[in-house]
């Protein structure tokens, strides 16, 4: 029998490849598996499903939830350089130089910041 | 650009289910930043980085700067999303910026690097449609725009009751067409 501490990062990750192999938006995976709206945000954040939403979410993929369970913790990725990090943006498109520079120490400082608390 | 057909049937559906999860009813004014911790989201004011790095928060109060960033939301190890917001808009601006990075959230957008090769930034118009049309209805449900519209309140009263500007409660409005379909009804 499998033991060990459940994978919830990799089970996500086999769900957006069903998702994205049966070409369905993430509405759907939630209506058709029959979970809350937020669930599958929720998951992205690295929150644990209920046990009643990882059968279902089990249910609608096939995946099985003692594939996901692991003894060792996995290797930890180290902070991107700038040109890697990774961003949603809300703003104007047509960036100052000053506007840039100062977007740039924002994001390195958020990361450190969020590096130290431990995320 | 347009968005995916059934685009506005779907966003309808993320604010009228989100509101039930939170047990808010369909119509009522839902807080963005209960709405980011219901999902586990981070958020941060700008001014939170005041003591590390002045100049660059500074900048992005000025009028210049609040045009340049709204709000941003990064992606940590394990693909954790956190949002940043400027807290030097005015409420009901903030209350659309992260209404906007929430839909990104809930759409499970994927991350982008914030410059592209030539340093400018990058940009996935399609996707910022998206979120664009989802951050408003989850702030104006389609149920809140017809109760506006069957209360005739002005739009005034309808922004400070939902803490949304003007501009985005007579967006979603026409988006719904309530005021047709009110009369409709009354019609009937």
């Amino acid at each position: 029998m499998a033991t060990g501490k459940f994978d919830g990062e990799a089970f996500f990750a086999a769900l957006d490849a069903q998702r994205a192999a049966k070409r369905l938006t993430w509405k759907k995976v939630a209506e058709q598996a029959g979970v809350p709206a937020s669930t599958l945000t929720r998951m992205s954040q690295g929150k644990r499903p209920d046990i009643d939403s990882l059968a279902s979410l089990c249910g609608w993929s096939g995946l099985k939830a003692e594939d996901f369970y692991k003894d060792t913790p996995g290797i930890i990725a180290r902070p991107e350089p700038l040109a890697e990090m990774a961003t949603l943006f809300r703003g104007d498109r047509r960036l100052s130089k000053e506007g840039a520079a100062a977007l740039e120490t924002l994001l390195r400082t958020a990361y450190e910041r969020f590096r130290i608390d431990g995320d | 650009m347009a968005v995916k057909r059934g685009f506005s049937t779907e966003a309808n559906w993320y604010s009228r289910s989100l509101r039930a999860e939170m047990r808010i009813k369909a119509h009522e004014k839902i807080c963005p930043f209960a709405l980011a911790k219901h999902l586990e989201i981070p958020v941060y004011a700008m001014s939170s980085f005041m003591g590390d790095i002045p100049s660059a928060v500074e900048f992005f109060s000025s009028d210049e700067g609040c045009r340049m960033l709204s709000a941003v939301t990064i992606f940590l190890q394990n693909n954790k999303r956190v949002i940043i917001h400027n807290d030097a808009h005015d409420p009901k601006r903030q209350a659309a910026n992260i209404a906007h990075e929430i839909a990104h959230a809930l759409l499970l957008h994927p991350p982008k690097p914030p410059f592209d090769e030539n340093g400018a930034r990058d940009y996935s118009p399609e996707l910022e449609e998206e979120a664009n049309l989802l951050g408003p209805a989850l702030l104006i449900s389609e149920e809140a725009a017809l109760w506006i519209a069957r209360n005739g309140w002005p739009l005034e009263k309808a922004s400070q009751i939902y803490g949304a500007s003007e501009e985005l409660v007579r967006m979603r409005l026409n988006l719904c067409g309530a005021y047709r379909r009110v009369n409709r009804g009354r019609a009937a």
